[in-house]
């Protein structure tokens, strides 16, 4: 509809009153004093006054008490003003009869051109003698759950067919986009969630619903809307205080059991708050590793596992920035920081077609938006870091949220042995998201985010390494069910090592990662039962592979730089989210990723055939800038499909396939900061991931238990191990150093998870595998003797426990039970003298495994006073990591020592660790 | 106060398990037993073309074995020329082979053995890498210690790759000098001619050191370390000696060595390389499958040996290293000395006074015979 239209709509609206006066003129004017009057009452004498017969039914009306005075007044009028602010409509009918109905105004007759080939809607307005409702553009914000909310230009007739509802959901308080809530109505069952805008989009039958909202962490919440055509509310949901005495029914929240995804885990950062942290930092990437299929290994490392995928494999996104290394002071602490973060989200399973680059596992972080109506803030003090964040509105249609987070952690070095204690660290973190509304249709999104760690060992090296991203998104509302949004994106992770122990030796190593990425997004809701989502994913590779330069005026090492790479990957989607029936519906979509590996580039010639081993390059190939070197390109599917057995039970079954063209290089058990990362390029081949998986889900005791079960296959194609001893830093023929691997993971997952009431919490269990077989026969060296071996996360069995019991409103207890299988690692079997010592003699690779894992951290959570009005909210955490001081095996390791191999395990955290915090929210 | 407390005795216990090392964290592991027994043939030595060559052949033995080297006896080791020469080691006992010399052959070599089960070996050819010789071995004191160094430097334009080998013997003598012993139950002056107060002790490398000039615009490698001698040690007390053996490696041959020294002697950090055994450069011919350690270099050895005296250490070197002095009354001798404990001196009437052996009679940890080389 043409703006135009709407203004003439508009028009014939604020026209209705004096045509009614027309109507119903006369002998119709009232005149009395009415104090308190039940309503029965006032319309009996209405009606001995006017002899106006008016409808009611009387329990719908009890509540009504008239006190108004009248002299000469309309009785329609009179009427309307008697039940005004209640969900009562007055029709008035021909023939002296007035109807009060709830819920909707009643139309006694036909509209006028009722029998006429083409009605004519301006006139079916005009019908209308109801409440002018506003139409599409309009939005209105409810704040009653039983008042009747019109949608679109209202008739008196029902044109059978369907119409679009769309708007934005937001937390009541803070006016933030809520991402997530379902919305459904029942009768047909139609479902919509709305996206990370809140945005969500309903195609239903016109006509008179009940639209359910069940937001994550908000109570949930109903509309009476009555929907004429396409049109516009915005939903407001309350936040959730916690109930402790009252059991809360919560019949709708069954998102596991309704959607179509899979492998998909939602936490929300209240759950992650009460878990128990190491030194009391709340951490998300810890509370990442307690969901089902995600390992990592060890308990100070960089970096995750899912479901037997390398850490370089998961697709780590905050606010959609690429983030390469997302924690601080080599794995300890996940670099994010909370107060920042709304919800997290990772899948595992099936993943949605607009991702891509990546073959094990999406994590998407999604930090807080600004408050729209004041300025607020949380501000903590903990052992190690000190956060503050602000958020709140610019002006009305602006608003931003910025957070830093820094160390003191120096202090805490300087308790360390003395030869370490000449030894600093510190690193910072800073978020800013600032959203700006130009107006219904066009919203501005500018996300930044950034990185530093700066570590100094005894004074003479010092490792710094930081991330630093930006992102600008610009959302178009072409219409009610058509959106698309345009994203720039600059993503960086750099480090540097300056080492000056010796001043002849004395270098700096930089290495740097440079993603340039440019993105459309579009999503079309298609009817009631199709959601289209299409677009193009555009990034571009730029690395330093490389630079080590001397140090200082004696250094002699000699300089080197790496040459440097590009690639430009470029994928285009598209996907169909379709409900065939209310049981079954199904997610498909198809993603063609084209990768170039780029020049300027010298790439070395190998003799065909035979094992690439540096030295044996026969030749070299110049590439000039920007001429492609090898192309990479195939079709990505991502289907899965969802079928309900009953309406608390589901079966799904996905299968996806995922490419992934830039790498990182890493023969260490656990990544480093300093690892490298590497593109597709002549010899190296993309990674290719498939995985099936299958899953029953069920949820209990009206959806406040939620179970499910899940079954994975994966294999992965290309990925990537090390020759024995090879060295990937600084090396200038990387390809003589890597194994092409077959990957092959499987497991099952059990989740079992209660949502509400005093305890809460989950238990997840899996058993699963991730093995590698070396199948590249140029390599020079055969792993294993070619058979499958255990990958250094493969951790059969992992159970976790985490739970939350609230005793009251200020006091809650959390305890979090971790065990894992130990991780595998390659083991002396037997010893032989050499070089004048005892040598280990070694087992084929990970053969054998650390000892298992157990940690059991608990925490108290004290809140302050809960009084609204205040200038700010306190609250303290107390708690102890690793409580029964259980010494975990970080690593175990074998040194030849006095003439015989002796064995050692080292612990990181082998003692019970006690902390407390402190938190002010303002 | 009390919270405060609470929050720095936890990060107290926290600290000191922060890092690697720390031994709070670090606790004995012993491998799950195997039924792994592994018997598979390790091959130490070069072949030396201007010296003795020494090939010593053992077995790998299982890591609880305490019974140590398990030696290869009755083989047949020979050195090979490209033109199918034949010289042949022969057996020294205890797996030693030795060959007098190669007359400072350039040709390209290779061991062959043939063990006793009938497998045969070769080493790959290589080409004799030259000798660079030892600009000097140099030392100085490090926080107290003794720090012993390699100099060495190559033709510009060549990376130079280094292993060195040492033997160090000293001339020692006891922190008490002793005037009696104690022999079949009785307590005896020490007969006249008797010396149990100074001896020497001889030791050799038992850690791998390597050096090299990779990376480097020059082919120099200066002060890479040998040995640490901590402060107050016995090694110093008279006079000390080193003989460092240098040999110039091939870069295959230096990985080798560097993956051996990785895999024995680096902290095993969740951040360092998986461990592997790295088997070197021989194959077994007969049985492919058949593992065999080792890498048998070609080339040469330059040796050079210094003295030190304890006059060039500080003045407070000869410090008591923990030598207990314990008096033994006079009426239970049997019930102190013996194995435990040795006399050192009477005090007049009654009493005499004991300690350990090693700090009364050198012959408990070192020789009386003086090496020739000995000044």
């Amino acid at each position: 509809m043409t703006r135009k239209r709407y203004f003439l709509l508009l028009l014939c609206a604020l026209s209705l009153p004096s045509a009614l006066d027309a109507q119903v003129a006369g002998d119709s004017l009232v005149t009395g004093t009415f104090q308190g009057v039940p309503f029965s009452q006032f319309a009996a004498q209405v009606r001995s006054m006017t002899g106006y017969r008016i409808f009611f039914e009387p329990s719908q009306v009890d509540s009504i008490r008239v006190t108004l005075s009248a002299d000469h007044r309309p009785v329609l009028e009179l009427l309307q003003e008697a039940v005004a602010g209640s969900d009562l409509y007055v029709s008035a009918a021909p023939g002296r009869e007035i109807f009060i109905f709830r819920g909707h105004p009643i139309h006694p007759d036909l509209p006028p051109g009722f029998f006429e080939a083409n009605p004519d809607t301006t006139g079916l307005a005009a019908y209308d003698e109801g409440i002018m409702s506003p139409g599409p553009g309009l939005a209105t914000r409810p704040t009653q759950e039983n008042k009747t909310v019109d949608i679109g230009i209202p008739t008196n007739h029902i044109r059978p067919g369907l119409s679009n509802l769309a708007g934005y959901v937001h937390d009541g308080a803070t006016g933030e986009a809520i991402s997530g809530a379902l919305l459904y109505i029942d009768h047909p069952h139609i479902t919509a969630t709305s996206d990370r805008f809140g945005y969500y989009s309903l195609t239903i039958p016109r006509g008179n619903h009940i639209l359910n909202i069940v937001g994550p962490g908000m109570y949930d919440a109903t509309r009476h809307i009555m929907l004429y055509s396409e049109g516009k509310m915005d939903i407001d949901l309350q936040e959730k205080v916690l109930a402790l005495k009252t059991v809360v029914i919560e019949s709708s929240r069954a998102g596991n059991v309704k959607s179509t995804t899979m492998g998909l885990q939602r936490l929300d950062i209240a759950n992650i708050k009460q878990m128990p942290a190491a030194f009391g930092e709340t951490d998300i990437l810890r509370a990442v590793l307690t969901l089902p299929g995600v390992q990592s290994v060890g308990e100070a490392s960089t970096g995750f596992n899912v479901r037997g995928g390398a850490t370089d494999q998961n697709l780590i996104l905050f606010n959609d920035l690429t983030i390469y290394n997302p924690a601080h002071f080599f794995g300890f602490f996940s670099a994010f920081d909370p107060d920042l973060v709304r919800d997290i989200t990772l899948y595992e399973g099936s993943i949605p077609s607009r991702y891509g680059g990546r073959i094990s596992s999406v994590l998407d972080i999604i930090s807080r938006e600004g408050n729209t109506k004041k300025i607020s803030g949380t501000a903590g003090i903990g052992p190690l870091t000190s956060k503050l964040t602000l958020d709140g509105p610019i002006d009305k249609k602006t608003t931003f949220v910025a957070g830093v987070r820094t160390t003191y952690s120096d202090w805490l070095l300087s308790l360390l042995p003395s030869q370490y204690r000449k030894s600093t660290a510190s690193f910072y973190d800073a978020t800013l998201h600032i959203s700006h509304h130009f107006d219904d249709k066009n919203d501005l999104y500018v996300n930044g985010y950034i990185s530093h760690d700066r570590f100094n060992l005894n004074g003479d090296t010092t490792y710094s390494y930081g991330n630093r991203n930006a992102n600008l998104k610009f959302k178009h509302q072409f219409s009610n069910i058509f959106y698309g949004v345009a994203t720039l994106g600059y993503d960086e992770y750099a480090y540097s090592v300056q080492s000056a122990f010796d001043s002849s030796l004395a270098y700096k190593l930089q290495f740097g990662i440079r993603q340039y990425n440019g993105r459309l997004d579009f999503t079309y809701y298609l009817g009631a039962y199709h959601t289209l989502e299409f677009g193009l994913d555009n990034k571009l590779y730029k690395l330093q592979s490389g630079s080590f330069q001397p140090s200082g005026a004696f250094s002699l090492v000699v300089p080197q730089t790496l040459q440097p790479e590009q690639g430009l990957e470029n994928a285009l989607y598209l996907s169909d989210q379709y409900k065939v029936t209310d049981q079954f519906s199904l997610e498909y979509g198809i993603r063609y990723s084209l990768y170039t590996y780029l020049g300027p580039r010298t790439v070395y010639q190998y003799p065909q055939g035979a094992p690439k081993i540096a030295g044996t390059s026969l030749d070299s190939i110049y590439y000039g800038p920007g001429k492609a070197i090898r192309t990479y390109q195939g079709p990505e599917f991502r289907i899965s499909g969802k079928y309900s057995i009953s309406q608390n039970s589901s079966v799904k079954l996905s299968y996806n396939t995922l490419r992934q063209n830039i790498m990182m290089l890493s023969n260490t058990t656990a990544a480093f900061p300093t690892d490298i990362w590497k593109l597709a390029d002549s010899y190296l081949a993309p990674e290719l991931g498939h995985q099936v998986s299958m899953g029953y889900y069920l949820n209990l005791k009206s959806n406040t238990i939620e179970a499910s079960l899940e079954v994975y296959y994966k294999w992965l194609d290309h990925t990537l191990d090390f020759k024995s001893g090879s060295v990937l830093l600084m090396n200038p023929q990387i390809e003589t150093s890597v194994i092409n691997m077959n990957g092959q993971d499987y497991g099952v997952e059990f989740l079992l998870r209660k949502t509400a009431g005093k305890l809460n919490g989950w238990i997840s269990y899996s058993y699963s595998r991730s093995l590698l077989q070396q199948h590249d026969p140029l390599a020079g060296e055969l792993i294993n003797g070619g058979q499958y071996y255990p990958s250094n996360y493969d951790k059969p069995n992992a159970l976790n426990v985490t739970g939350n019991y609230r005793v009251s409103h200020r006091f809650s207890l959390s305890l979090d039970v971790t065990y894992s299988t130990g991780r595998p690692i390659t083991l002396p079997i037997g010893q032989y003298d050499y070089g004048g010592g005892s040598r280990a003699l070694y087992s084929d690779r990970n053969q054998f495994r650390i000892p298992d894992y157990f940690r059991a951290d608990f925490s108290m959570n004290i809140e302050g006073n809960h009084k609204v009005h205040q200038f700010s909210h306190n609250s303290w955490t107390i708690g102890v990591y690793n409580l029964t001081g259980r010494k975990n095996a970080y690593s175990v390791y074998f040194i030849s020592e006095h003439g015989a191999v002796d064995g050692y395990q080292l612990s990181v955290f082998g003692t019970a660790i006690p902390y407390i915090t402190y938190n002010i929210r303002f | 106060m009390k919270k405060r407390g609470i929050r720095v005795w936890g990060l107290l216990l926290a600290a000191t398990c922060l890092l690697a090392g720390w031994p709070g964290c670090v606790t004995p592991f012993n491998p799950p037993p195997t039924n792994q027994n592994p018997q598979d043939l390790v091959v130490e030595g070069f072949i030396n073309v201007n010296g003795p060559t020494t090939i010593k052949l053992s077995l790998t033995r299982s890591l609880q074995d305490s019974f140590g080297i398990v030696p290869v006896t009755n083989a047949q080791v020979s050195v090979e020329d490209i033109n199918g020469t034949l010289y042949p080691l022969y057996e020294q006992g205890s797996g030693y082979y030795t060959l007098g010399t190669l007359n400072g052959t350039t040709d390209s070599l290779r061991l062959n053995i043939i063990t006793p089960d009938g497998n045969q070996y070769q080493s790959d050819f290589q080409a004799p890498v030259p000798a660079t010789p030892i600009d000097s071995i140099s030392w100085n004191l490090v926080h107290g210690n003794l720090q012993i160094y390699a100099n060495t430097h190559g033709p510009d334009g060549v990376i130079g790759y280094y292993l060195w080998q040492y033997e160090e013997t000293w001339q020692f003598h006891t922190y008490y000098r002793a005037y009696f012993l104690y022999q079949n139950g009785q307590i005896v002056p020490l007969p006249p001619g008797t010396d149990i107060y100074t001896c020497w002790k001889t030791d050799s490398s038992s850690g791998i050191l390597l050096g090299s000039s990779s990376g480097l615009s020059k082919n120099v490698v200066g002060q890479a370390p040998l040995v640490t001698i901590p402060d107050h040690a016995q090694q110093l007390s008279m006079l000390y000696s080193i003989l460092v053996h240098q040999f110039s490696l091939s870069s295959q041959a230096f990985q080798f060595w560097t993956n051996l020294r990785a895999n024995s002697q680096n902290l095993g950090t969740i951040f360092d390389p998986l461990p592997f055994t790295g088997h070197g450069n021989l194959v077994c011919v007969t049985h492919p499958e058949q593992q065999v350690i080792g890498y048998v270099s070609v080339g040469s050895e330059v040796d050079q040996r210094i003295f030190i005296s304890n006059a060039e250490m500080p003045m407070d070197w000869n410090q008591p290293p923990g030598c207990p002095l314990v008096v033994v009354p006079g009426d239970s001798l049997s019930y102190f000395f013996g194995p435990s404990l040795d006399p050192i001196t009477q005090d007049g009437i009654f009493n005499y006074y004991g300690s350990i052996p090693p700090c009364v009679d050198c012959t408990a940890i070192g020789t009386k015979v003086k090496p020739s080389f000995w000044p």
